[in-house]
């Protein structure tokens, strides 16, 4: 029952998405492939000069994907650093036909594994803190108490993923705010796509929750004082 | 709207913290030093020369088996043969599973798992066509010793692999490294059968079966860390 309303939930996304969205396809068709995964295909066979162009496509989307796990902007810097390091070694496992970003995502999903496993590890280091992330909604031109409400928003978003399983943070962050289609972020996650389903549709009933009856409306608000504001 | 496309809308109608967020500057790009450290980076060539070598030298070494214990004289009978060339094309299904690109990203544990699964149902099957006489001590005795050979010979090619496989699997190593020790489990088993002159089902079982699950166990314990980008 509850995977058949998250399949349809999500078959109304690729609907809605394709529909209505002139940028980046929340399902993206995935045939095509970008400047960004040509460059990291030359680079696989050898091209070192095309690992500048790899970076710039790259660098800063892992850097917000690691921002919204490890919810710490120091670290979230170490570990996209990590990530491009590990990216130039493994070059050769980029297929031929592959697309950068997914293989790229997983590569983070690694390094940001790894992190948390070396942490648990070691015990005494501290917890990254969460107050790099809260940060406002609302666009420069909102009100004192529309900022003020973005940010009550950003905060419960942020306890709410926090306190969701990795899994099911991952499937979200993945699909809603990195824009990457279910096949792809079941192919990042290792997973069947009815899985990336059940675990993002179970992390949206989570968010809804709390955010309460009001939160479509309040995001609504908060998506017409800054237009970029949930976007990927 | 459909209930479903209205959800979608819901969906997407949830926050996101980071945006709006004042950008950070620049990550700074990688240093020559950090791309140095750790040796060099290899290639997609130089990776699929490392995979042809290893190919190479793995066959070469499991057909020590039959090369230094000799052949069994009944390859010709269609039972027997149907022995040996079951495993070898399972592991030839094996190798093609593990190498899979599947979007880049490498084959999903679930389909390592119905491979496995398969694969291990058909090589019963087939074992047990044979008739099944072997009892008590003989048995586990013959079946140590084809075991510990093939067991024996599985850890080389398995290394191997290591090697020319190594940060290969960005999603799922322990998968993938399962794949190979099923493709490695089966390529021994099926070097064993040219030698091993023994037709009993149940000694195929118990000798040259059981070794296969065991290789895959070890690989995908092994692999993980090796194969891991």
């Amino acid at each position: 029952m509850l995977s058949t309303l998250s399949l349809g939930v999500f078959g109304g996304l690729a609907r809605s998405a394709s529909a209505s969205r002139g940028g980046r396809a929340l399902v993206a068709s995935s045939s095509e492939l970008t400047p960004a995964d040509a460059a990291m295909a030359r680079y696989a066979d050898g091209d070192d000069g095309a690992f500048p162009e790899v970076h710039r496509a790259v660098a800063e989307r892992l850097r917000t994907f690691l921002l919204r796990l490890c919810r710490s902007q120091a670290l979230a810097d170490d570990l996209a650093q990590e990530t491009l390091l590990r990216m130039h070694r493994a070059r050769a496992s980029f297929a031929p036909g592959a697309k950068l970003l997914p293989w790229a995502y997983a590569i983070a999903r690694n390094v940001h594994i790894d992190h948390a496993r070396s942490r648990a590890s070691r015990r005494d280091e501290p917890a990254p803190d969460s107050g790099d992330v809260a940060s406002p909604l609302a666009g420069p031109e909102a009100s004192g108490e529309e900022i003020l409400r973005a940010r009550e928003l950003a905060a419960i978003v942020e306890d709410t993923l926090a306190s969701m399983s990795a899994n099911q943070r991952e499937a979200f962050v993945l699909i809603r705010y990195e824009g990457l289609s279910v096949e792809e972020a079941a192919a990042v996650l290792g997973v069947s796509e009815g899985a990336v389903k059940l675990r993002a549709f179970h992390a949206y009933e989570a968010l809804r929750a709390a955010l309460g009856d009001a939160a479509p409306k309040k995001a609504t608000h908060a998506s017409k004082a800054n237009p970029k504001a949930g976007r990927p | 709207m459909s209930s479903a496309e209205e959800k979608a809308r819901e969906f997407l109608a949830i926050p996101d913290p980071l945006a709006g967020r004042s950008p950070a500057r620049p990550l700074a790009p990688l240093s020559p030093a950090a791309l140095g450290s750790g040796g060099p980076s290899p290639t997609r060539a130089d990776m699929a020369r490392r995979r042809r070598v290893a190919l190479g030298l793995g066959a070469l070494w499991a057909l020590l088996i039959p090369l230094v214990f000799g052949l069994r004289g009944d390859l010709a009978s269609p039972p027997v043969l149907l022995q040996v060339l079951l495993p070898a094309l399972l592991a030839c299904a094996a190798l093609w599973t593990s190498q899979r690109p599947r979007r880049g990203l490498g084959p999903s544990a679930v389909e390592i798992l119905a491979l496995g699964a398969a694969s291990s149902a058909l090589f019963v099957a087939t074992a047990l066509l044979a008739p099944c006489e072997q009892r008590g001590a003989t048995l586990v005795q013959n079946a140590l010793v084809c075991g510990g050979i093939e067991l024996a010979f599985s850890v080389v090619p398995v290394l191997l692999a290591a090697w020319a496989l190594r940060r290969s699997a960005v999603v799922g190593p322990a998968a993938r490294g399962a794949a190979v020790g099923l493709a490695v489990g089966f390529a021994t088993a099926t070097a064993l059968t040219l030698h091993c002159p023994q037709f009993d089902g149940l000694h195929v079982l118990l000798g040259h079966g059981l070794p296969v699950l065991l290789a895959l166990g070890l690989a995908a314990l092994s692999l993980r860390r090796a194969l891991r980008a």
